[in-house]
């Protein structure tokens, strides 16, 4: 186990190490900054030396480590936009993020797995069908735009629920039902699919054959076996939250990270644009470590290796 | 041997079928055997011909939702299991009938120990717990001949051989008692060696305990060892029960006499049978006639035209074929 | 869990005509085929033009709601342009988006897929790394900033998706390839001294083809949906040619007044991508059923 345990740590560095460097050369990208710091009275000798202040003229490794270096301590460069330290403003976020996200998956979670269970358990009923039909939705939806139609009907011509914003529970559930949408689906996708093929089993036969009663076979039998494969995928799961973390707090204003990045890209705020991109990503890839980990414990033939 | 006991399981005419996207897939179709107390009734015939789905229909454990049991009457101790409440087959499943199958790999559960799964069946049929289910589980472990079970108790089946694995599932089907034993090519995976002793240990078992085996498999070398009868099936209907001496002495049915004929091995496809021509039938568009007819040396003319009519042909030996006179004295 | 014979229930028969009709998929078809005709044909198709409108016009709703009329069906939007039209070119960016997309990344990753599995050796280890990294990464957040970094644009969104979605194929692609490289045709054609792009061109490539399928038209859904978000959140198509994720951006602060500028594009987005995802997965069922199912 140990490892396996291993080799997905250094999956996750390299990881982290490409998306720093995207993110590092995505701002060069940007074109010349110096054009729009420079009156238009400046000369060569004054461009060359506001580059050499900024360490624009060392090579191009050099400034992605001396990024990497900052990024590392926490220095992640100044808001153009509100001139505060980028990490203070970031740290100030997460907190909003953190609770809208962590609401969405846990209401993902708890309707997802035991839907998908019972579906794979009565395949062919009405509940399967239409617990599949929701599912298909699901993945076919416009986050966006399904926020904005909850937000029409219970907000605006309901009104049993405030519109935007951070606040109480109220304000929580529209936000949270919309994230957790696409999430639900597929996580209840999976573990139909996951369930039923476990039920097809052997093992799942030789349970039956004990007279062991059914739903000890779908739940204890057969769900602990199932839960692998959901687990292993769920891991794609983790863009698809992020991207549903983004797209929610832009519709619903929630003030979290994610309404920060698509603020800073609207405003040309780049340094902010780079560290909320970089926080997310750390937090995309510690997530999918910890997802690795889980599965190790989870599957008996990682955990004892003989 | 055995006339004058009431047979322990009586199949009347079972008929088991499939309901497909292809169509209705015959696999049991008008199966009637009976097995004694004590005694092994060897049921033989190549993959896909009903055999595994013949000991399923007696577990009522047909694949949900294209199986369904269309007919007949399975006897169990003189009640009909067809008509029994799912309550009550469950009690049955795994105290009085037992099974154990071809892969022990997938047919023991990869996420609980082998302590669990066995303590299972004891805790579900005998009601103990704590220290007196982990006692019985060892007692079940010895049984089969696993030393020093105790540390073992935590073992997972991916970290355990091939043979010890069959084992812990030969543990799981007897830990309870039962009367009836079904073992579906229970050695097929097992190494020569390893099968010699798995089998000597089921023999074993069976005679110190006086329980009923139905040995499924294709490998007439193991009928020779281990059976009392023998029912051979071809297209889901038995074409020729009888004594096993009578059996490989004077085998009366074409399929039969062929199949002896053929040993050592069969294989799964009958590409890999040297003497017997053609394919297997395909089960869901069945002739009228004998469906062995299109392979047979001797057809004739009635073959095609109407299922042979079941015949006693000595003591305890029935035959399916409009020939079985004739093969009297086929070695 | 009974064996016995029992009467089929309603469910049951609903079911097995849903699965009957899903033999042959005609909704799905029918409606990406609507969608591609008005795409392909939209100028003569949509009746006003989708970036002009006159303001006297503006923010009517829909035909049947109060104050609308049927000279603009669906409504205008603040601009006073008229919204069916501007869904009907709409159409027509969603499936070029999609087509250019899903071709370029699936070229690319096809060639590499099978360069990979055929050859194997160092190239594949290298390549299987690459894509790993890549495949690793979060899409969303590296498309929103290569394209904040690049501009938004037509090309670069097109560029982007490419991008971040090539990996999909390839390592689909090599792992079809290595299966199909052991059979014996191919071994045939190696005896017969076939040169290698012959035998990957004329042997292993069409074999792939229906896994190609079922992935392309899985991912064209998926890619509209990425688009539209971007174009939701700035990051995509610029806001001078007409697409769905921008026209529902442009009714969100209205929404509470003008529902409809966000309702109609949110729709043809549902329906385009659900008609992609079924039709995926008809053809997975028919072509390829052991990609596994998300």
């Amino acid at each position: 186990m140990r490892r396996y345990i291993l080799g997905r740590a250094v999956q996750s560095l390299v990881c982290l190490l490409v998306v720093s460097f995207v993110v590092f050369y995505a701002a060069r990208l940007t074109g010349d900054p110096t054009i729009l710091l420079l009156s238009e009275m400046a000369t060569k000798e004054d461009a060359a030396r506001l580059k050499a202040h900024l360490g624009l003229d060392k090579p191009i490794l050099v400034q992605y480590g001396l990024f990497l270096s900052h990024a590392v301590r926490g220095d992640l460069g100044e808001s153009t936009r509100v001139h505060r330290p980028v990490i203070d403003v970031l740290l100030a976020r997460f907190p909003a993020s953190l609770q809208l996200g962590s609401v969405a998956i846990a209401i993902s979670l708890l309707i997802a797995l035991p839907i998908g269970v019972y579906s794979a358990a009565k395949r062919g009923s009405f509940f399967d069908l239409v617990g599949r039909m929701f599912a298909v939705l699901g993945q076919a939806l416009p986050l966006f735009w399904l926020g904005l139609v909850l937000m029409l009907i219970f907000a605006v011509w309901l009104g049993v629920v405030p519109a935007a914003g951070r606040g109480g529970i109220r304000h929580l559930i529209l936000p949270a039902v919309t994230m957790g949408w696409a999430t639900t689906a597929a996580i209840m996708r999976l573990t139909r699919s996951a369930m039923l093929e476990v039920l097809d089993s052997e093992y799942v036969k030789l349970a039956r054959i004990k007279g062991v009663p059914e739903w000890k076979v779908v739940w204890k039998h057969g769900l602990k076996n199932a839960l692998l494969p959901v687990v292993t995928f769920s891991v794609l799961l983790f863009a698809e939250m992020i991207a549903g973390a983004v797209v929610t707090e832009t519709v619903f204003a929630w003030p979290g990270v994610g309404q920060l990045l698509i603020s800073s890209v609207f405003y040309r705020d780049f340094p902010m644009v780079q560290g909320t991109v970089l926080l997310l990503s750390a937090l995309f890839v510690a997530g999918n470590f910890t997802v690795d980990i889980l599965y190790a414990y989870l599957n008996p033939k990682i955990r004892y290796r003989q | 041997m055995h006339e004058g006991h009431e047979a322990l399981l009586e199949v009347e005419a079972l008929r088991s079928y499939f309901f497909t996207r292809r169509g209705i897939i015959k696999a049991v179709d008008g199966v009637s055997f009976s097995v004694h107390r004590g005694e092994t009734l060897g049921l033989v015939g190549e993959s896909g011909c009903g055999k595994t789905i013949t000991c399923l229909s007696i577990l009522r454990l047909l694949p949900q939702p294209a199986g369904r049991v269309m007919g007949g009457r399975i006897l169990f101790q003189g009640a009909d299991l067809l008509q029994k409440t799912p309550a009550e087959m469950r009690a049955i499943r795994g105290g009085k009938i037992s099974m154990i199958l071809q892969d022990s790999l997938t047919s023991l559960n990869p996420a609980f120990t082998i302590g669990n799964q066995v303590g299972e069946a004891i805790a579900l049929h005998q009601g103990l717990r704590g220290r007196a289910l982990r006692q019985r589980v060892i007692e079940a472990l010895h049984l089969v001949r696993i030393s020093d079970a105790e540390t073992h108790l935590d073992d997972y089946p991916h970290t355990m051989s091939g043979g010890m694995r069959q084992r812990v599932a030969g543990a799981i089907a007897l830990a309870c008692q039962p009367s009836l034993l079904i073992a579906d090519e229970p050695t097929t995976s097992l190494d020569v060696t390893v099968q010699a002793q798995y089998l000597r240990l089921l023999k074993e078992i069976q005679r110190q305990s006086g329980m009923s085996l139905i040995f499924v498999t294709h490998d007439f070398g193991i009928v020779a060892k281990m059976c009392d009868r023998v029912a051979v099936m071809y297209a889901g209907k038995i074409v020729e029960t009888g004594d096993t001496r009578d059996i490989f002495n004077s085998p009366r049915h074409p399929y039969t006499w062929a199949l002896l004929a053929c040993l050592p091995r069969l294989e799964a496809r009958m590409q890999a049978l040297a003497t017997i021509e053609g394919q297997p039938p395909d089960l869901s568009r069945l002739p009228s006639g004998c469906p062995f007819a299109p392979r047979c040396h001797e057809v004739t003319e009635e073959c095609w035209r109407q299922y042979p009519q079941e015949r006693a042909v000595g003591r305890n030996h029935t035959v399916s074929c409009w020939h079985a006179e004739e093969h009297a004295g086929h070695a | 869990m009974s064996d016995q014979a029992e009467p089929v229930t309603a469910a049951q028969q609903i079911a097995h005509l849903v699965r009957r009709l899903r033999i042959i998929p005609t909704v799905p078809v029918l409606i990406l085929l609507a969608l591609c005709l008005l795409g392909v044909f939209a100028p003569l198709i949509a009746p006003y033009s989708a970036t002009e409108g006159s303001l006297r016009d503006k923010l009517m709703p829909p035909a049947w709601v109060a104050g609308g009329s049927w000279t603009h069906p669906l409504g205008t939007d603040l601009l006073g342009r008229d919204i069916l039209s501007r869904l009907i070119y709409g159409a027509r960016t969603s499936f070029t988006v999609a087509a250019l997309a899903v071709f370029f990344a699936g070229t690319v990753g096809t060639i590499l897929g099978l360069i990979s599995g055929y050859f194997g050796g160092l190239t594949d280890i290298l390549l299987m790394r690459l894509t790993d990294i890549a495949l690793s990464v979060p899409l969303i957040l590296m498309a929103i900033i290569l394209v904040a970094a690049l501009g938004t644009s037509f090309t670069n969104v097109i560029l982007v998706i490419v991008l971040l979605l090539w990996p999909r194929y390839a390592r689909q692609v090599r792992g079809e390839t290595l299966s199909i490289k052991e059979r014996d045709f191919v071994a045939l054609a190696r005896i017969a001294n076939c040169s290698h792009i012959r035998i990957i061109w004329r042997h292993i490539f069409p074999n792939v083809i229906p896994t190609l399928l079922v992935l392309v038209t899985l991912q064209a859904g998926y890619v509209v949906l990425l688009e539209s978000t971007l174009s939701f959140l700035g990051v995509g198509i610029p806001p001078s040619t007409p697409a769905w994720g921008l026209m529902i951006a442009e009714g969100r602060t209205i929404i509470d007044s003008a529902w409809w500028v966000a309702m109609w594009p949110g729709l043809s987005i549902l329906f385009m991508v659900l008609s992609g995802n079924l039709l995926g997965d008809w053809l997975r069922d028919r072509l390829d059923p052991t990609l596994k199912q998300v």
